[in-house]
């Protein structure tokens, strides 16, 4: 049809649809002018139209998926009668690719199973796949192996349909069949020989299985094993790359968790070219286990997957001697050494492992070796890599020679070690979390929840270790040490945390117990440390939640505290640290000017230490945050030139953090506060401009890190103050701009926990909105602002400036309803 | 493993650079789609309940492919690469399905099945898309716009962003492209 009348059939289509009845009738009369087919073609096509209402409105997937639904069949197929000269009498069962039935053979008459491709999806590749497993079978002939009679071709009117036939077997798994005959331990390994005998002729020919499991091991009455479905063997070294993609792609979750339990630990990473035969000799290990423990080395079918593939891949089995003491020695060392995780330490063979067996079984030394002390302290040494040192080699070597020359003795021993040992690995772990690994976490920007998430499952373990007879008071000091950090991430005011106060202050008070039972002998400054942390931890926790009397009284039992541990320690920079930091806690429940003497101390103590050690960070954080106070309180009682040299040096000191670790959201968060303290200074010094200019400076930087961690209460609370701080300093220049600020900051108050922090930000926000409607001229919404900031200090009224901004509230309340 | 969804987006890709046998290796995993579709229709607490026509895209591909990371020509080259793949394979499924139906014999009509086809035209994939071949040999663009509304399941907006046309002209197209395939579908048959 040519593309002009085709345009012109559309044109009277759409156009007739306008009309109805005789007019459309006479239009396309009209419109035709005696072209009959050309008027036929445009009726017929109208008439379809109230037909058309539902058609292809639903998509063709669905149309694809209700047939599938409403056909009987569970996947939509039928079983053919016939394939090829096989009759089917019913399906055995079904894997990812193919279906196998069971079928009767005419010539000669007998019962085969048939394996096809399931029909209608035949891919290119699959073929490719099923002629290669077919090929690859065809080359065995072992009575282990069920044998193949005939790879060919039929046509199903689906185009050639591949199957094959082969040895029908009538047999029990070998799980039940071991039941169910109730074999004993000989029997059951001289059953594992021929298994293993089967699949090295499969290596032999260059086949590796890939999938051997007790569900792919038939026994049949006479005894023999048949080791089943090659399907998804592999030709050694033959398309590794696409037989990576098709395991991926075709092997679903569910099938794969199904035979996770047997797979070694570099098949589960799917990594095609490190499996090789020796991975068919680890899961035959498996099974071996499995048969004689009655339980597989590893309960993984319940794990997540990517648990499961790291406990495949990284937890060493109980060894079958503990679970079953019978085991113990040669038994267990064979099955040991099918299990290795690093298949070169494996048996390089199936051969190799029925052999040993073999030798067992005849009384005969194995060959297999238990592992050496040395190479199990090794093995540990390489998990815990971070925390292996000089001293760690050292001290392999010494129990290495230790536990050689006790090896003898044994087995009574060898539990005490080996739980010995799971004890030390477990506070090994934890004492690397609380010390390490949430340590480098804090440098990264978003981590505040899984800090505390890891500290938590610590803590879990150490509590757990602690009832321990293995217990001793280095455990005792790293659970106040846990205790410590996961109340700094639940809700250290001064440091990133989750805003969870009340939790935070329940980890110190734990940790103070912990800690007060243990400064006394035989480590009393070590107890006296964790004390005074949990002291000043509590301390800073009541400065917060405006509760002086009980942060005073806190504050100066942890000086008391430090000082009598700075005098047991003269020399140690640990304690002059702590010393600093009780000093500080101290002045900040004093009055500006009496506080003074104690920020000055804490500054002198931290200088002296970076006079020792100039590139020490904490050292640098904590004299500039000395330096701060100092500086703030000078101007806060009205002496800016005093307090410029002291902004200047915690600058510059913040600075160099800065420069030491960029990305470190707190070494920012004290620049920023730097900026902010400047802006104060300024203000003193009535520099508006240079004041507003340091706030905005300081409020994109707080921007940045409350973004990168919204959970960080710390950056959220600061962010709040700064804005506050900008809508402040703006109330100089422009109440609407200033209006805005206060607004924002009032949505950003509305995020804040603890509830008291909370009000406070919303409280000086919603007065700035009241300041500015003031100033703005709005007298009705500037008062009920300041009603609103006055109920809000209402809830804190703790503290004196509370008690006096609820009064000057309702004050200025007052005052302007009166105006009205 | 779930199929990776990498995976998928490349297979996607190759196939749009012109590599054939990319389908192929998609085949299994809209079957699978298919399957749990089917699925659900069995299991379906509410019968009647169909997913919405971009849904079904979405369930059948964006569940599984990161289009942010296709380095696709956007969402809309996504979605009419999509639309393709799917009618081919779905066709290829109904096509197989008649065969075993019919033992093969493509000739020999199942009496039921056909006057469930006369029923409900568009029920079978196989017609539809001898049907739209032919549109297609006539109109291009109108094949491509039933392509995207029915085998893509793709609504009349995106089928228009897609096309780069206007909405109305979609809807007109789909109109006429309705009455043309019906008219072509009950002629077949």
């Amino acid at each position: 049809m040519d593309t002009e009348r085709w345009r012109r059939i559309e044109e009277l289509y759409h156009s007739a649809l306008q009309l109805d009845g005789n007019r459309r009738t006479t239009f396309l009369e009209q419109a035709c002018g005696g072209d009959e087919s050309l008027w036929s073609e445009v009726e017929s096509l109208l008439a379809e139209v109230q037909r058309t209402d539902d058609l292809l409105e639903t998509p063709a997937v669905d149309v694809a998926a209700r047939a599938l639904a409403a056909s009987s069949e569970p996947d939509g197929h039928s079983h053919p009668a016939t394939i090829g000269h096989y009759r089917i009498i019913g399906q055995i069962g079904e894997g990812g690719m193919g279906t196998v039935y069971e079928a009767e053979q005419d010539e000669p008459r007998r019962i085969v199973a048939l394996k096809v491709i399931k029909l209608g999806q035949t891919t290119r590749e699959r073929l490719r796949r099923f002629r290669l497993e077919s090929q690859a079978l065809a080359r065995l002939q072992h009575p282990g192996i069920a044998q193949i009679y005939e790879a060919s071709t039929a046509d199903t009117g689906l185009g050639p349909q591949p199957f094959f036939a082969m040895e029908f077997i009538r047999g029990l798994p070998l799980r039940r069949y071991a039941e169910a005959r109730q074999l004993d331990t000989r029997q059951k390994l001289a059953l594992m020989v021929k298994v293993c005998e089967a699949v090295h002729h499969a290596h032999q020919r260059g086949l590796i299985h890939r999938d051997i499991k007790p569900g792919n091991i038939l026994v049949d009455e006479s005894g023999q094993p048949k080791v089943l479905d090659f399907g998804v063997a592999r030709v050694a070294g033959v398309d590794a790359q696409e037989d990576g993609e098709r395991a991926t792609m075709q092997t679903g979750m569910g099938e794969l968790v199904g035979t996770l339990a047997y797979m070694s630990p570099e098949q589960v990473v799917g990594d095609p070219f490190e499996v090789d035969t020796r991975s068919d000799v680890y899961s035959l290990g498996v099974i071996l286990y499995e048969l004689l423990s009655g339980e597989p080395p590893y309960q993984v079918s319940h794990l997540p997957l990517p648990e499961a593939v790291l406990t495949i891949r990284e937890v060493e089995p109980e060894t079958l001697g503990s679970v079953r003491s019978e085991y113990r020695g040669d038994v267990e060392t064979v099955v040991r050494k099918a299990l290795e995780k690093d298949k070169s330490r494996r048996y390089a063979s199936a051969a190799e492992l029925s052999a040993d067996i073999q030798r067992y079984l005849n009384e005969e030394p194995i060959a297999a070796r238990p592992p050496s002390t040395a190479y199990q302290l090794h093995k540990f040494a390489r998990r815990h890599r971070a925390g292996v040192t000089v001293a760690g080699v050292m001290l392999l070597a010494l129990c290495g020679a230790v536990v050689s020359v006790a090896w003898e003795a044994r087995i009574a021993r060898r539990e005490r070690d080996r739980a010995q040992q799971r004890f030390n690995d477990v506070r090994d772990l934890a004492r690397q979390v609380i010390f390490d690994l949430q340590n480098k976490l804090a440098t990264i920007p978003g981590t505040t929840q899984v800090r505390k998430d890891l500290v938590a499952t610590a803590i879990t373990y150490l509590g757990t270790l602690a009832k321990d007879r293995y217990a001793d008071q280095g455990l005792q000091r790293e659970l106040a040490t846990a205790y410590l950090r996961i109340g700094d991430i639940q809700g250290n005011p001064n440091k990133q945390n989750l805003g969870e106060f009340a939790a935070a202050l329940e980890s110190y008070a734990k940790a103070e117990r912990l800690a007060r039972a243990l400064a006394g002998p035989p480590a009393p400054a070590q107890g006296q440390r964790l004390l005074a942390d949990a002291l000043i931890a509590q301390a800073n926790g009541a400065l917060f939640a405006d509760d002086n009397a009980k942060g005073r009284a806190l504050a100066i039992e942890a000086l008391r505290v430090v000082r009598e541990r700075a005098r047991s320690e003269p020399d140690s920079a640990g304690a002059q640290r702590q010393l600093g930091a009780a000093l500080q806690s101290v002045a900040a429940f004093a009055p500006a000017r009496e506080g003074l003497p104690y920020l000055q101390e804490e500054a002198s103590v931290f200088e002296k230490i970076l006079a020792q050690n100039r590139g020490d960070l904490d050292g640098q954080r904590n004299a500039a945050l000395a330096h701060k106070y100092i500086a703030g309180r000078c101007t806060w009682m009205g002496s800016p030139d005093e307090a410029f040299t002291h902004f200047k040096r915690a600058e510059e000191l913040d600075e160099s953090c800065v420069r030491s670790e960029p990305n470190y959201p707190e070494h920012k968060m004290d620049l920023a506060i730097d900026l902010s303290q400047w802006s104060d200074y300024y203000e003193q010094k009535h520099d508006i401009a240079k004041a507003i200019e340091n706030t905005r400076t300081a409020l994109s930087i707080r921007r940045e890190l409350a973004a990168a961690d919204p959970n960080d209460m710390w950056a959220q609370n600061r962010l709040a103050y700064i804005v506050i701080r900008l809508g402040y300093l703006q109330m100089h220049t422009s109440a609407r701009q200033a209006m805005a600020s206060y607004r924002e900051a009032r949505s950003i108050a509305q995020r804040l926990q603890p509830e008291s922090v909370r009000a406070e930000r919303l409280a000086y926000a919603i007065w700035g909105i009241g300041d500015a409607y003031k100033k703005l001229g709005d007298d009705g919404r500037f008062c009920s602002a300041y009603v609103e900031a006055a109920n809000l200090y209402g809830i804190l009224k703790r503290s004196p400036l509370h008690t006096a901004a609820v009064a000057r509230a309702e004050e200025l309340s007052r005052g302007c309803t009166a105006n009205h | 493993m779930q199929p990776a969804s990498d995976e998928i987006t490349e297979l996607l890709q190759a196939w749009s650079q012109g590599d054939p046998s990319a389908i192929g290796k998609l085949v299994p995993l809209v079957y699978d789609e298919l399957h749990r579709l089917a699925k659900r229709y069995i299991s379906d607490e509410r019968p009647g309940h169909t997913l919405q026509t971009t849904a079904l895209v979405n369930e059948a591909y964006l569940r599984l492919v990161d289009t942010s990371r296709a380095g696709w020509e956007g969402r809309t080259h996504f979605f009419g690469a999509c639309s393709q793949v799917m009618r081919h394979i779905l066709v290829d499924w109904a096509r197989s399905r008649h065969a075993l139906k019919r033992g093969g014999d493509v000739s020999v009509l199942d009496l039921n099945e056909a006057i469930a086809a006369a029923k409900q035209p568009g029920a079978d994939l196989v017609a539809v898309d001898d049907a739209l071949k032919a549109l297609e040999a006539i109109d291009a663009r109108k094949g491509q716009v039933v392509e995207m509304r029915f085998f893509g399941g793709l609504s009349v907006k995106e089928t228009a962003e897609i096309l780069k046309v206007s909405p109305e002209t979609v809807q007109r197209d789909w109109k006429f492209a309705k009455s043309w395939l019906r008219r072509e579908l009950t002629r077949r048959h």
